[in-house]
């Protein structure tokens, strides 16, 4: 009985902990960043604005 | 309506301010260009949200992190200003206030590092400060925390009052009928945007693109805008010897800021930086900087390595394979765990985890190292002292930066190029990040090294990374010579002065950066660990008898006919080096597990009796190379945004490891190693 | 080096002079040393040299900053 509720923990937790590893990293930046719940910039799936425009 | 906004100029604590006010711990350092992306807090008062922007010295943008608060203040309209102002640069600072206050938000001006104005034999007259700029002044320490609870309560009566600010500048008949005719045109086209139509008009006036961009007006306007334009500098041209509307606002500006800080800045005791002046005597020497630069590496290798890391990682280990496996074995024989069970939790997790947990130790250490130079101010220094060498090989010194934060982290250390101005310059520097040797790779370098290297472990692991920093200037030779077209370069820093970091400061960015490690190890490592093991245990014909069976081995075996020129040709490096790709701690991870054993000692002599050392050596190197991971991959993509670059630097670390090894293993047994 | 009577790199380590014109540097440079204060007419002091053709090392009001030697070739200043 034990054994079947450990097993299903880790299975589930390592699923999810890859599943959910693989989307952040693969937007990049935010795995490590404390403020990623919070920020809006990083993390939105939009695109990064394109660069500045040099001034003449 | 966003809240309240701090903003100002590069390095003046706009940051620690935000960290004390919002009980955050955002990243801090001592140069020009650490925040380079807005970050959003709520305050501790719960009066509301609080937004951190990229240093800025003029809201015209002339770098990737400069044009993020440009941005924001056009289309985020935040309902408070918090102006931080370096109290011993007060005039520069002065610049970008102007701009603020014409922007007609209520505006709190911070008046930070008082202490150091102060050390340095300046006063400050607040109160005719406040009196000619018509807004509120708090005093500050930001990195104290003085004066943050009086700041609180300014914002808050200041929100109350909403008192917008009534400081406006003449700048002259022919640029005051312009900023009318503009206005004009932009209020008949944007009715709601709640900006003050003279502030947009001026920074029309000044060629400001982000906030024109941001606009997004019609060609028709633009058109007419551009004829007031022509015809307002026609005139100017009349009365003043100046080359364009943007100098001569930037001239009756500074005008009012010489006249404003000659009789709020009492100079007459003024002192050198005594401390920043001898320090450089020696720090940025144009002769011993660069061996006292090296030196230091050196003595963070040893520090990292033998002198403490190690005895540490000992100490972890010996806890991790002895008491903590023993519990963990014994609970779950108390629970009556099948085999299954106990092989899933102790080689699977304990054995993937817990191998590379146990170089905890090293990573935090550098970590603190890297901490050090960055709040200490040497950063700044380092890039001075390089740019030669970078501008040879057409880089800037500036991304030097970026590099030594990614001996850290590459995926922040991307994300730091953001201030490299030339987009040319920029790109190159981060297509090379993947190049320096981050804390990930640290693990493997330990293991290997420590199995067949005990002796001068800190000099093979700085031999590697001197590898990773020579090859980026080779390669950004190659590069800036046949993909990029020579474009103007220049170099400009800032040096600010070194500063005895705070103990509080350190060990809480070292742990800031740490955690990240932490959290990998417990989340996206262990996950990984379960996958692996799980491919060990099973193979094409069900449970595996002997791993050479299972599927990892098929997966592994797929790549080791491909890997044998390089010396480690078994499906089992070949194992390794595809699951690094998640994360390169995973090779390691993958190690503990393919070779399942209990402890360290027990993996250590696996490995010996698979490895020879030159083998070693060049399966270190081909992993410091090989392939960005898929977070420093994923960072790529987003701020090259370009999936061309992005491939091209996975493509070319792949090709550069690949001969790097062979060179090595093949070199080496020809000149008789083994 | 380009040789040169009266711009920065003329200068001693240690001496200062006054800003007299900028040549014909880089626009954005222009834009980075104008924001840092650095402007015709400021003051400005060499503190040091590095070696081999690096930045010198600048101090403007307090605030120390490093250019490369070729754009300094091109500020010329007058000591007074």
């Amino acid at each position: 009985m034990a054994d079947i509720v450990i097993i299903t923990i880790v299975f589930s937790y390592a699923a999810f902990a890859l599943y959910r590893g693989i989307r952040k990293s693969k937007k990049g930046a935010c795995s490590s960043c404390s403020q990623r719940k919070s920020c809006s910039a990083v993390c939105s799936d939009s695109p990064a604005p394109p660069s500045t425009p040099k001034s003449k | 309506m966003s809240g309240a906004a701090l903003i100002g100029n590069p390095n003046t604590g706009k940051t620690s301010l935000f960290n004390t006010l919002t009980s955050s711990y955002e990243y801090v350092g001592n140069w020009s260009g650490v925040t380079v992306e807005k970050k959003i807090g709520q305050l501790k008062d719960k009066s509301g949200p609080l937004t951190d922007l990229p240093g800025i010295y003029s809201l015209h943008p002339l770098s990737r992190d400069e044009g993020v608060a440009a941005e924001y203040l056009v289309t985020d309209s935040p309902s408070l200003l918090i102006n931080i102002v370096d109290a011993s640069q007060l005039e520069r600072n002065l610049y970008l206030t102007i701009q603020l206050l014409e922007y007609g938000k209520p505006v709190i001006i911070g008046l930070n590092m008082i202490d150091v104005a102060k050390a340095r034999g300046l006063a400050i007259d607040t109160a005719y400060l406040s009196e000619r700029l018509h807004t509120e002044i708090v005093p500050l320490i930001a990195r104290t925390g003085v004066g943050s609870k009086e700041l609180l309560s300014c914002m808050n009566k200041t929100e109350e009052k909403d008192l917008s600010p009534c400081f406006t500048i003449h700048y002259g008949a022919v640029i005051e009928e312009a900023i009318l005719g503009i206005s004009r045109e932009v209020n008949s086209e944007l009715t709601f945007s709640g900006l003050s139509p003279r502030w947009i008009a001026l920074q029309i006036l000044e060629d400001n693109p982000a906030v024109m961009n941001s606009l997004a007006l019609t060609e028709a306007t633009l058109s007419r805008i551009r004829a007031i334009k022509e015809d307002a500098l026609k005139q100017l041209r009349m009365k003043e010897d100046t080359s364009s509307l943007q100098d001569y606002i930037r001239s009756v500006r500074t005008e009012i800021i010489q006249d404003i800080c000659a009789s709020a800045v009492d100079q007459s005791n003024r002192k050198p930086h005594t401390l920043t002046e001898k320090i450089d005597t020696f720090a940025a020497h144009p002769v011993w900087g660069i061996p006292i630069f090296l030196a230091f590496m050196l003595l963070t290798f040893e520090l990292t390595f033998d002198w403490l890391g190690n005895p540490l990682s000992d100490l972890l280990d010996a806890f991790i394979s002895g008491p903590l496996s023993t519990l963990v074995e014994q609970g779950l024989t108390a629970v009556g765990a099948s085999g299954f069970t106990h092989a899933l939790i102790i080689d699977g997790i304990i054995g993937g985890v817990g191998g590379v947990l146990v170089f905890m130790p090293q990573i935090f250490i550098m970590f603190l190292i890297i901490s050090f130079i960055e709040d200490s101010g040497y950063m700044a220094r380092i890039t001075v002292m390089m740019d030669k060498l970078m501008e040879m090989v057409g880089l800037n010194g500036k991304a030097l930066i970026p590099f030594i934060i990614g001996f850290g982290c590459n995926v922040p250390a991307v994300m730091a190029s953001r201030s490299i101005e030339q987009p040319k310059e920029r790109t190159l520097t981060m297509l090379l990040v993947p190049l320096m040797s981050c804390s990930a790779r640290l693990p493997v370098y330990a293991l290997f090294a420590g199995i067949f290297f005990a002796n001068s472990q800190a000099l093979i692991v700085l031999s590697l990374y001197v590898m990773g920093i020579v090859l980026t200037l080779v390669l950004a030779k190659l590069f800036s010579l046949f993909l990029f077209k020579d474009s103007k370069s220049f170099f400009m820093v800032e040096l600010p002065p070194y500063r005895m970091p705070q103990t509080v400061t350190l060990f809480r960015s070292t742990w800031e950066k740490g955690k990240g490690f932490l959290r990998k190890a417990g989340t996206f490592i262990l996950g990984g660990s379960v996958l692996i093991w799980l491919l060990t245990y099973l193979g094409p014909g069900g449970i595996a008898a002997e791993m050479d069976d299972s599927f990892l081995a098929s997966i592994g075996g797929l790549f080791a006919a491909l890997l044998e020129p390089l010396g480690f040709g078994t499906w089992q490096s070949g194992a390794a080096l595809v699951t690094g790709f998640m994360a390169k701690e995973v090779v390691v991870s993958t190690m503990n597990i393919i070779y399942h054993v209990p402890d360290m000692a027990g993996l250590q002599e696996q490995i010996s009796l698979a490895f020879t050392p030159l083998q070693a050596y060049s399966f270190m190197a081909f992993v410091l190379l090989y392939t960005p991971c898929l977070a420093t991959v994923g960072v790529l993509r987003k701020e090259t945004a370009s999936w061309k670059w992005t491939l091209f630097s996975v493509g070319y670390s792949l090709v550069l490891a690949y001969t790097v090894a062979v060179i090595i293993y093949q070199g080496g047994k020809w000149i008789g190693l083994t | 080096m380009i040789p040169c009577q009266s711009c920065l790199t003329s200068l001693q380590p240690g001496n200062s002079g006054s800003i007299c014109r900028f040549g014909n540097i880089d626009p954005i440079l222009k834009r980075r040393l104008a924001d840092l204060g650095v402007a015709e007419g400021s003051n400005i002091t060499v503190k040091r040299c590095c070696l081999w053709g690096g930045p010198i090392l600048l101090e403007c009001d307090g605030q120390l900053l490093g250019i490369r030697q070729k754009e300094a070739a091109k500020i010329e200043v007058s000591v007074s």
